[in-house]
């Protein structure tokens, strides 16, 4: 099988590259970021977690768009062809529709799994198998409360709680479209563009703190080291305001799934 | 009976498409459903598949009764222009949709796609296939479990005149075999041809025009 033909027909793996690719680039400014902030020592781990949540937003919305293209590739190529169909007739309609919503938190989550660990690879590569143990230096807003496993522990679910709020936002928005592409491009404005042109052109947000309108940049607190002051009430906000989204969105998946089944919009 | 319509009521943003519709399939039986467009054919075989509910009366499958939200089990089904995933081959089609049941093996679906002219071997994704090729791989997916009930939905657009000869064979093998079938068609003379009983949908009624 030649391998054009082969990244055509999977075009996860792709993603998955791209993902790896991302994360070197993202390390790669990182670790010049790094060498200037005497408070970090370049182990592979805390370089990793610094740039997931701290450097640059641009990464940020590279690595939720890549979370956008995998749900529309787990989902929307069996959605937009009678493959649902034939699933709902012999599995059912509520199996199959849990089924998938379990596959694309399943894919999201293994995904960010696997870039962490090819970015980390690629990190080892660059900088030697060198980690902090440090949990301070890892995460200095987590106020060196706990040890560096845990402390890691901690950032790789923020990291997974994020792809979530993506995740269920697109697999939500995809059940209104018609065609596969919508399942990009839909996501993309409504999840990404909106909040952003929203943010930067209605003076109403300015005057909410950033926590709330992008709580992600709150994620980025953690990582900021600053002696004087817990980043708890930081994190708790963020984690709130996406598990928020996070839940409503997965909330209205059912609702509007079941509705759908009742009107015989299935197909 | 393999599948009933009982009193059956269906409203499209207030305009009534099924008035009453009352229809029974027994074992073994082809059942034809003609009438123009628009008039509720496919409607029909949406509530036999399960995919729509009636608004009144009762649908029944292989005993079980789909307005609860149940899905009838065994049944072919094709409506209108078949989608298949468009970067996969056909084969593959095939191979995914055999895998939720593992009923059949893939010796079964290459034995079925040559039945219907397709090349197993082929390597091109379906969305290079011609429309009758297409029609050919839906009916395909629609027969190789060999289902107790066949809901084919204008099963011969775009067939040319030796595939549709095809259909027809293994149409009536299935029959033979115990299958029964419900087709919808504007074909008046191929579904006089096949169907054991042949009923015209007008005005949301059905009415049983067999031997007229």
């Amino acid at each position: 099988m030649d391998i054009k033909r082969f990244l055509v027909r999977n075009r996860t793996i792709l993603i998955l590259l791209l993902i790896f690719v991302s994360g070197i680039i993202q390390l790669n400014m990182g670790v010049t970021t790094l060498i200037d902030f005497p408070d970090f020592k370049p182990g592979i781990n805390s370089v990793l977690f610094h740039d997931i949540f701290f450097d640059g937003e641009y990464f940020f919305v590279l690595r939720n768009v890549l979370t956008i293209v995998l749900v529309s590739e787990l989902t929307g190529r069996e959605w937009h062809s009678d493959m649902k169909v034939w699933n709902i007739l012999r599995r059912g309609y509520r199996q199959y529709c849990v089924r998938t919503f379990l596959k694309v938190i399943g894919g999201v989550i293994l995904f960010e799994l696997a870039g962490d660990f090819l970015s980390l690879i690629g990190l080892m590569f660059q900088l030697g198998n060198n980690w902090t143990s440090h949990s301070f230096t890892i995460a200095p807003g987590l106020y060196g409360n706990y040890g560096p496993i845990t402390t890691m522990v901690i950032l790789v679910l923020m990291q997974l709680f994020t792809a979530l709020l993506f995740a269920s936002g697109t697999f939500l928005i995809s059940l209104f479209t018609k065609r596969t592409w919508e399942t990009v491009v839909y996501p993309f404005i409504i999840l990404i563009v909106i909040p952003i042109l929203a943010y930067n052109l209605l003076p109403e947000f300015l005057d909410v703190p950033d926590r709330f309108v992008k709580p992600l940049s709150g994620y980025g607190s953690v990582l900021v080291s600053d002696y004087g002051e817990p980043k708890w009430d930081y994190l708790l906000k963020s984690v709130l305001t996406i598990g928020g989204f996070t839940f409503l969105f997965s909330l209205l998946i059912p609702v509007v799934m079941r509705y759908q089944r009742r009107k015989g919009l299935v197909r | 009976m393999i599948a009933t319509l009982d009193h059956v009521q269906k409203r499209f943003k207030g305009k009534r498409v099924l008035e009453d519709v009352a229809l029974q399939i027994k074992e073994g039986e082809i059942v034809g459903v003609i009438g123009g467009n628009g008039s509720g054919k496919t409607t029909i075989l949406r509530m036999l598949a399960g995919l729509m509910y009636a608004d009144q009366g009762e649908t029944t499958v292989h005993g079980k009764k789909i307005n609860t939200g149940e899905f009838p089990g065994n049944i072919g089904l094709l409506i209108e222009t078949p989608r298949f995933i468009e970067r996969l081959t056909g084969m593959e089609n095939l191979k995914m949709l055999a895998g939720i049941q593992n009923k059949i093996d893939e010796p079964r679906i290459r034995e079925t796609m040559k039945h219907f002219f397709l090349d197993p071997d082929l390597k091109d994704p379906v969305k290079t296939y011609s429309l009758g090729m297409n029609q050919r791989l839906g009916l395909v997916q629609a027969f190789m479990e060999e289902p107790k009930l066949l809901l084919l939905d204008e099963p011969t657009n775009a067939l040319d005149e030796k595939s549709r000869q095809r259909f027809e064979e293994v149409l009536l093998e299935a029959r033979s075999k115990g299958a029964s079938a419900v087709i919808v068609s504007h074909h008046q003379d191929e579904i006089a041809r096949l169907c054991d009983r042949v009923y015209l949908i007008e005005e949301g009624t059905l009415k049983e025009v067999t031997g007229q």
